[in-house]
């Protein structure tokens, strides 16, 4: 359990880091300690109770993601900017390093493990990303909607 | 003065701004959808009419119908990308603002001139950074507090040297190639001086900060979200950098890893 929170805490710090690489100023910093390990948690939470990698990583980004969103309204900033550093602890750096590496060590199965895996986790990433962009576009659209039909 | 007026005036300095507009969202590392899509509807603010916007990951292709009737084509060829948010976030403001009121000329140039000048970080806090990245990441992969500070030490050199090869003007790959294979060697050293156990747990740390993991992402969002030339272009990036990391890695890990 202490590893995990470990875990936690510096995958947020990560976030925090790469935030500031991003150019990312002010107190907002905050907010991707507290994005990233929120996400990672997520991730650990599912990952442990049967979840697919896959699935553990959609979940985990649409958390990240819906967080963004809703900052993204009370603070005024584009969601792509909170969005990426809290991201950051998901990100398949590791494997997509680990894949190449196999690679030109020639060592297939590794090879074709991780890669596969750094794809997969990318590609759940970007599903989860879509379809909190889809749902919340629809739900402000519905109530752009109501809100022209009351006046 | 009216949209329509400012275009009549001149069309051609307009579309330049609108150009570095868009070629500063693509430098700072947004989606190709987002640059189309802003390029587009700043076009349609000033009233010209018939846009066809076309961004991949290094070029932007913009023709535009002037209210006139004039057809012009202007491309932006769009060298290195740097994630910036902080200029993102400027840019999307300056472009919401000039789709509510759009401005004149002189304005909207003194304006993307105040972006470009966005300050960044001084080199000593994102070093710090670099620093802190390190560390994090070899934890986070299971490394012990020895081997996080020896990531943070071989992190702060792998700003050293980035900093370093970027003045020599190095093509990126090989750039790559060259801090991962001088910080293996310095996480070789300090693990044989005894600071830190696990070279692998050490040099895991300095590689989140080297692999390109948010451009693979943003590809991968590309491809999915139509771009593909776009998203290919980026991911073959990404994936021939993460080569060249690995080769410096694996040639001094295993080459001189081996005879010490």
């Amino acid at each position: 359990m202490m590893e995990y929170i470990i875990q936690t805490l510096m995958g947020a710090i990560g976030s925090v880091g790469f935030a500031v690489l991003f150019n990312v100023r002010g107190k907002r910093l905050v907010l991707f300690f507290l994005g990233g390990a929120l996400d990672w948690a997520v991730y650990l939470l599912c990952y442990h109770n049967g979840c697919t990698g896959f699935v553990s990583m959609f979940f985990a980004t649409m958390t990240a993601a819906l967080t963004s969103e809703v900052l993204a309204r009370i603070i005024h900033t584009p969601v792509l900017l909170l969005l990426v550093p809290m991201l950051v602890p998901l990100i398949p750096g590791g494997d997509l390093y680990r894949s190449m590496d196999a690679l030109i060590r020639s060592e297939k199965e590794y090879f074709l493990a991780y890669g596969s895996s750094a794809i997969t986790a990318a590609g759940a990433i970007c599903l989860g990303i879509i379809c909190i962009t889809a749902l919340t576009h629809i739900i402000f659209s519905i109530g752009d909607h109501f809100r022209k039909a009351n006046h | 003065m009216s949209a329509t007026q400012i275009v009549r005036e001149s069309p051609d300095a307009l579309l330049t701004c609108i150009l570095d507009m868009g070629e500063m969202l693509l430098s700072s590392g947004a989606e190709i959808v987002r640059v189309e899509d802003t390029i587009a509807r700043l076009c349609t603010a000033y009233g010209f009419c018939h846009i066809n916007v076309f961004s991949i990951t290094s070029s932007i292709v913009l023709t535009v119908q002037c209210p006139d009737e004039r057809i012009i084509t202007q491309t932006r060829r769009v060298p290195g990308r740097n994630t910036n948010m902080e200029k993102i976030a400027q840019v999307n403001a300056l472009s919401r603002e000039i789709c509510r009121a759009p401005m004149v000329l002189d304005d909207f140039r003194d304006r993307i001139a105040a972006i470009q000048k966005t300050r960044t970080y001084s080199i000593w806090v994102q070093c710090l950074c670099y620093a802190l990245i390190s560390a994090a990441f070899s934890v986070f992969f299971g490394g012990t507090a020895w081997d996080g500070f020896a990531a943070a030490l071989s992190g702060i050199l792998v700003f050293g040297i980035q900093h370093f090869t970027q003045n020599l003007r190095m093509n990126g790959i090989l750039q790559s190639l060259l801090v991962s294979a001088f910080t293996a060697l310095v996480v070789v050293m300090l693990v044989r001086v005894g600071i830190g156990n696990a070279p692998e747990k050490i040099t895991i740390g300095n590689i989140m900060l080297l692999i390109p993991g948010v451009a693979f992402t943003t590809s991968l969002r590309d491809i999915i979200n139509g771009d593909t030339i776009a998203g290919l272009v980026g991911l073959s990036e990404a994936v021939l950098k993460a080569i060249a990391i690995a080769i410096g890695f694996a040639v001094v890990l295993v080459g001189i890893g081996g005879i010490l």
